[in-house]
């Protein structure tokens, strides 16, 4: 799950819950913007994720694999060091207070 | 009844008042959090003296349902917005709010929004650009000032300056440094052992970090906690793995059972474990995900119930030593349940299908139950056969083991439908192409059923004759037309025509007598017809070893004929079982054979059979590796039984001789039948080296002993029984074989017949080729059951027992070994096999660490309390200290052997163990001498 299917369901934009006719629409989408004459490797990517995503068979063997690579702990927190902070709701709307409160 | 409800009353009161109270004492961890950010997460928004009811609605639900419909409509879309952005789903928030209008209350709130998300996105300039046109009398420009003034450190409203803790508080959690410093003071941690990826010491810092930050940055810290979780997927250690996956789980695994399935399907004797999990899914994890698409929900129902009927066999064959043990018969119908199960929640899932006929096929062939209980079973084979053919119409061997099976019952109507849907397919094997002639040949035996048929029969068998494969023999033909000739009425004349087809293939009696039996039992001859020679058959057949092995051999190319063409007649079972022993005693005692081709295909016919017994998985005896390192086609015949076998993944590094003799052979081959076989077994190599691989870079720390080839080498020419026992320690300790069986496997029996009164130890005294010629091949010759037994089994009573294993290590002079034997059986006794385990564990560290490490001291010190537990005397602990760190290694064997006691032998098994010790005397005493 952690790779091929996320893999695929990034390279198609689609959810986990995503219906077969959103799978689809997406592949469709994806295959018009990217044909194989134009990015023949794109457009692999693009038919191998969809392959993986309209199989359930293949798709349920691929929540049961394992992990293929060991998680990098350090590249994870460095990839979050990136990104924005988020801040929780309630302690963002506090930040709005009046001074005497 | 007064009495319970106020004893029920007083339990929930202390469950409230428990529940409170910890609820405080979080709130009081939080408070007393070292860590400023985590200080500022008691913040809740306060209402301000005259501020507007609209605004409050966005966190407060009761002034929300103050407000007129469209506007409880628009708080609510921004209170959404804010969950979202907490999410990092930043264009969902967007899209919630773009449909508050310009002229609205809330518009200053959707303004807001759109600032607060280049905010996070660091775009300091469009966040202040949204921001400069809000209200600010009003809480968005108020929160927009505080964060800005927290990012940038200058106040950005001198007028209305923000009060210094809120912006404290802003900045603090903006940055998450102590989030960060934490995280990576968890990921720095270093291990000693490469074997380890995640440690326990980690766990225990890692739970902290996740009560701790979850309500800073949920998911950061999520994402943090579910990669160490996989982190320990990659190392054997089974309690870290069980600790930290305590952790919540992502959305399609909540609790990780579908890891621990993984996880577990790496050890031998998990398999109990692996099939609590996946039943732990499919029962409780699966309903809940109602986000999952109902076809993937079933599909992963369906997987996992095949790995659960796996699992229960495989439960099977680990009670066994060695792993080759064959399953009960409650495990296989339970495995069989499983599996039906599976099928029904997803109809087209080939593996549960070949599985369930697989199984259904070794059920049948124990034959250990009724008549009616037998025939129920096969119906149950054709009707899952049956079911492969409706679901796969393009499997062709599926399609052609029915045909077969319908001509015996005579179901014309559906061989029709099958061959219909045959002729509309592309047919590529030789086997399916074949089918015309098949079904000539068949029509001939079914019409020679009545005598009224015998014109058309003969019509028929010309007819085949003009359409006999090219790969196949034809000196069976003149005998089915003599069958014919026969069942007429006409004995001179088949008398006439089998002489002169005996003359033509030049067979001794033997071959001869069976091609005949075969075709009069095809053609329908009546049984007390058949009886005189049958007698004659069985006869011979029990005086096998005066036969020369050339006439053994042809008569197994025979049986190879009526095997690979599916025309087994009903004597074929026992008169097959009978000459595939015999063939096999001769092949071990290393007879040798001139008629090349009889001895290949005969290696191909048996095979199938598996008549060769394996042991330490599926190795090849010695004899059978001389001759496959050189014939392509025995080679062949190998790597088919080889793929029959569960983890032929595993072993295919074995047979790389093999798969190189096969490759080169293809290249060139013209019988299209061997070329087509040849095609099909190297892309089940290629796929298995593929699989091999992979688990190899995967589970580096259980092939560590492979590395040395030269040590591996030595492994298997020494046969005392100490390096038995550390081959069977290795043997427990490899990687997960998985099952991937070719669908081949499914369409022909494989193991009709069972073999337990060959005598292994007969193969000793083979070995007359060159041995020049000898592959690498090792040979082990002991079964499992065997193999056991040979180990003292410990008996803490008994004194004898201990004298015994102290003399086994008696020969190492860095410990003594009668009070460490001793001192073993008295902990293994008193603990049980739990705590014996548990105490092993200890030892091992102890073992690798040294005694100087703070983890070594750790273990002596529980070591010392574990002794203290048992009555064991300070003494004592010296002593067996003093026994030498050494000995860890060794009772990790030990514990190895530290099994419950065998069942009572049978009377072949108790022969075998004497002959065995017999042998073993000797040995000790020739080295004696």
């Amino acid at each position: 799950m952690d790779n091929a299917i996320t893999a695929a369901m990034a390279t198609l934009d689609v959810a986990i819950d995503a219906s077969p006719e959103d799978v689809r629409g997406a592949y469709l989408n994806l295959v018009r913007q990217y044909p194989p004459d134009r990015d023949a490797e794109k457009f692999r990517q693009i038919h191998a994720a969809y392959q993986l995503l309209s199989d359930p068979i293949v798709q349920a063997e691929s929540m049961l694999a394992p992990p293929s690579d060991h998680p990098d702990l350090h590249a994870l927190i460095a990839a979050a060091e990136r990104e924005p902070a988020r801040l929780p709701k309630l302690v963002l709307l506090a930040l709005g207070n009046q001074p005497n409160n | 009844m007064g009495s319970r409800r106020s004893k029920h009353k007083s339990n929930q009161k202390s469950r409230l008042s428990a529940r409170l109270k910890k609820r405080q004492e979080a709130q009081a961890r939080v408070q007393q959090a070292a860590t400023p950010a985590l200080a500022h997460l008691d913040l809740r928004p306060v209402p301000a003296p005259g501020e507007l009811v609209e605004d409050l609605a966005v966190f407060t639900k009761s002034c929300r349902e103050q407000l007129a419909a469209d506007l409880q409509a628009e708080a609510n879309a921004v209170s959404e917005a804010f969950d979202l952005t907490v999410r990092g789903e930043f264009d969902a928030a967007k899209e919630r709010v773009k449909n508050i209008a310009r002229g609205s209350i809330y518009s200053q709130w959707r303004l807001f929004i759109r600032g607060l998300i280049a905010f996070y996105h660091r775009d300091i300039d469009a966040a202040r650009e949204n921001w400069s046109r809000l209200d600010s009398a009003r809480r968005p420009a108020r929160i927009a000032v505080t964060l800005l003034q927290a990012e940038t450190g200058v106040p950005e409203d001198v007028q209305h300056p923000r009060p210094q803790p809120l912006v404290t508080a802003a900045r603090d959690l903006l940055n998450r440094s102590e989030l960060f410093q934490e995280a990576k003071r968890i990921a720095a941690v270093r291990h000693r052992d490469p074997d380890i990826t995640f440690a326990a010491s980690q766990v225990a810092m890692l739970n902290e970090f996740y009560e701790r930050y979850r309500p800073i940055d949920s998911g950061l810290v999520t994402r943090f906690a579910q990669a160490c979780v996989r982190l320990t997927y990659f190392q054997p250690n089974s309690r870290v793995f069980d600790l930290v996956r305590k952790l919540p789980g992502p959305s399609h695994d909540p609790h990780w059972n579908l890891l621990s399935v993984a996880y577990y399907q790496q050890f031998r004797g998990s398999a109990d474990t692996v099939r609590r999990h996946a039943a732990a899914y499919i029962q409780s994890d699966l309903p809940s995900l109602t986000q999952l698409p109902p076809q993937v929900q079933n599909a992963l129902a369906a997987v996992l119930y095949v790995v659960q009927s796996e699992a229960g066999l495989f439960s099977d064959m680990e009670s066994d030593y060695f792993g080759f043990a064959p399953p009960s018969a409650s495990s296989l119908r339970r495995a069989r349940n499983c599996l039906t199960l599976a099928i029904k929640r997803y109809p087209t899932y080939r593996k549960a299908h070949d599985l369930l006929v697989r199984f259904l096929e070794m059920e049948i062939e124990s034959g250990d139950r009724s008549e009616s209980a037998q025939a129920a079973l096969e119906q149950e084979h054709v009707a899952a056969k049956e079911a492969i053919a409706a679901v796969f119409p393009q499997d062709t061997q599926t399609a052609l083991w029915l045909i077969d099976h319908y001509f015996e019952t005579d179901d014309l109507e559906k061989i029709d439908t099958l061959v219909r849907q045959l002729s509309n397919q592309r047919l590529d094997d030789p086997e399916s192409r074949a089918l015309p002639w098949k079904l000539k040949l068949r029509e001939a035996m079914r019409l020679s059923r009545r005598k009224s048929g015998l014109v058309a029969a003969r019509e028929a068998l010309d007819a085949a004759e003009s359409l006999w494969p090219a790969w196949l023999k034809r000196d069976w033909l003149p005998y089915l037309h003599a069958a014919i000739k026969l069942r007429g009425g006409d004995p001179a004349r088949f008398d006439q025509l089998v002489l002169e087809a005996r003359q033509a293939c030049g067979a001794n009696d033997l071959l001869h007598n069976v091609m005949t039996f075969s075709a009069l039992q095809l053609m329908h001859l009546p049984g007390a017809q058949l009886k005189p020679l049958r007698t004659v058959i069985d006869d011979q057949i029990k005086q096998a070893e005066r036969q020369p092995i050339d006439e053994l051999c042809r008569l197994g190319s025979f049986f190879w004929d009526l095997v690979r063409t599916g025309l087994r007649h009903k004597g074929y079972r026992q008169q097959a079982s009978r000459l595939g022993k015999s063939w096999v005693q001769r092949m071990e005692r290393g007879t040798r054979v001139t008629d090349q081709e009889a001895l290949q295909d005969t290696c191909l016919w048996a095979a199938t059979h598996r008549f060769w017994r394996p042991t330490y998985g599926p190795r090849q005896p010695r004899w059978l590796a001389r001759l496959s390192a050189r014939n392509p086609r025995i080679a062949l015949a190998v790597l088919e039984w080889l793929f029959d076998f569960r983890g032929a993944d595993y072993w295919i590094r074995e047979y790389s001789a093999q798969v190189e003799l096969v490759e080169e052979a293809f290249k060139s081959e013209n019988d299209p039948f061997y070329r087509f076989r040849m095609g099909r077994t190297l892309e089940n190599a290629r796929e298995a080296m593929a699989v091999y691989n992979e688990q190899r870079r995967r589970y580096s720390y259980d092939f560590a002993w492979d590395e040395d080839e030269d040590q591996d080498e030595e492994e298997m020419e020494c046969d005392c029984p100490r390096c038995r026992a550390r081959r069977a320690r290795s043997q427990s300790s490899e990687p997960p074989a998985p099952d991937r069986r070719s669908s081949s496997s499914t369409n022909s029996t494989r193991t009709l017949f069972n073999l337990d009164d060959v005598d292994e130890d007969e193969e000793q005294e083979g070995g007359r080729y060159e041995e020049d010629a000898i592959p690498a091949a090792p040979a082990d010759r002991s079964s499992g059951a065997e193999q056991r037994r040979d180990i003292p089994v410990p008996d803490p009573p008994n004194r004898r027992r201990e004298t015994a294993f102290a003399e086994e290590f008696s020969d190492d002079d860095s410990m003594d070994a009668q009070p460490f034997a001793s001192i073993i059986y008295k902990v293994f006794d008193q603990l049980g096999r739990e705590r014996a385990d548990e105490f092993l564990d200890l030892l091992r560290i102890l073992g690798e660490e040294g005694k100087g490490t703070r983890e070594a001291a750790a273990s002596m010190a529980r070591i010392e309390r574990l002794f203290e537990s048992v009555g064991l005397t300070e003494e004592d602990f010296t002593e067996f200290m003093e026994a030498g760190l050494e000995g860890a290694e060794r009772m990790a064997n030990f514990r190895d052997e530290f099994t419950p006691p065998p069942p009572p032998l049978t009377p072949n098994e108790r022969r075998a163990q004497n002959k065995q010790r017999r042998k073993q005397l000797n040995q000790k005493n020739r080295k004696r001498r």
